[in-house]
């Protein structure tokens, strides 16, 4: 939720910061949606964010599902039926062994509790801080353990917005591939999508479109999860409000626009506009975003929990490129 | 529009999922744009 009025300050040094990254990113050769996130890192890790400006500076998560709406109005249902059944048993097989992998490592390698590897699987399975919240929420873990493995995912984020731009760039891997890896491996939506426009348009609807498709499995996958600790503890009740509670709403907003733009209702030049504000409020998102990753956070997530996480992304990336690979 | 019912609306808004609020957003986005884009299809 946003409470309009308590926003506007922090807005303004969003459109700032979006301004700024624009500005910036051809004289420093750094594509202006990873240099927002710098941006916004390097201002909330230096001199701060002061406590008036949050509100607004914490609204990056509604530029993020807004501009994901409005991406739907450049993405047509051809593209995705061509590819669609290929890429989806893609999806659903790397969201099964990422889960899998890091309930094992978190379990018997690192020895950590039942729900704290809970939640860092769906963490790395599915949709970064969103299903840790979820899946938090729909377990009842600890808030303690919910912040922690957060604190997990946004380190995890944080290596994955460096280290998959460069080894797309070292395999100069073809457009599609690179953004339904990115879609269907890496963690948090924000920096998929980042990293997929970083790479190319192409690259970058792919990655969203993926992402959007896995990200509607976090219902799912926090009913099971909840059925599973519920039945642990003596309860044999099926808690069916999670799927609708948990499911994105903003995808469907998404649907509709990729419905209206495959019926042709918009002309190139109204899609070329709505790219335009597409790209301004990723800036502005992902600004917000930047600023949301603090150091501290990052330091008091720990050693053990952020190894085993890195180590599924690491093993489920190369299984996950090497199938792109091969069947796309 | 009186200051009461700006104050309706802004209340509203606040209450409402960050979800369905990227999808007034963006459907006000794509309204503009329909409205005053000069090269509107019909």
């Amino acid at each position: 939720m946003v409470d309009t009025l308590k926003a506007l300050p922090g807005f303004v040094l969003l459109c700032f910061g979006a301004i700024l990254a624009r500005s910036l990113s051809t004289l420093v050769g750094v594509h202006e949606l990873l240099l927002a996130i710098a941006l916004g890192f390097l201002l909330a890790n230096s001199v701060g964010v002061p406590a008036r400006l949050r509100p607004g500076t914490e609204t990056h998560t509604l530029w993020l599902a807004a501009g994901i709406v409005l991406l739907g109005a450049s993405v047509t249902i051809d593209a995705i039926v061509e590819a669609g059944s290929v890429v989806l048993l893609l999806l659903f097989g790397t969201v099964t062994v990422t889960v899998l992998t890091a309930e094992t490592l978190a379990r018997n390698v690192a020895g950590l509790t039942g729900k704290f590897s809970s939640l860092l699987a769906a963490g790395a399975g599915i949709c970064g801080v969103s299903a840790v919240v979820a899946v938090g929420g729909a377990i009842r873990a600890r808030e303690t353990r919910i912040a922690y493995a957060a604190g997990v995912v946004l380190l995890v984020d944080a290596i994955t917005i460096v280290v998959y731009p460069a080894v797309g760039a070292v395999l100069d891997l073809p457009a599609n591939v690179f953004g339904v890896w990115a879609g269907i491996s890496m963690l948090s939506t924000g920096p998929v999508v980042a990293v997929g426009f970083a790479h190319s348009e192409i690259a970058g609807q792919w990655a969203t479109t993926t992402k959007l498709a896995r990200n509607t499995l976090i219902g799912a996958v926090a009913l099971g999860y909840a059925i599973y600790y519920t039945r642990r503890e003596g309860d044999s009740s099926v808690p069916l409000d999670v799927l609708w509670v948990e499911f994105p709403k903003f995808v469907l907003g998404f649907l509709l626009f990729m419905g209206l733009a495959s019926a042709g209702l918009f002309s190139p030049s109204q899609q070329a506009t709505i790219g335009n504000a597409v790209e301004w409020l990723f800036l502005l998102a992902f600004v917000g975003l930047g600023t949301a990753i603090r150091l501290d956070d990052l330091r008091r997530a720990g050693i053990a929990p952020a190894l085993v996480v890195v180590a599924t992304i690491a093993l489920v990336s190369v299984l996950s490129l090497t199938a792109a690979l091969a069947v796309l | 529009m009186s200051d009461e019912v700006i104050g309706e609306i802004f209340a509203r808004w606040s209450d409402l999922d960050t979800d369905w609020q990227a999808v007034i957003v963006g459907t006000a986005i794509v309204a503009l744009v329909v409205l005053f884009d000069p090269a509107i299809p019909w």
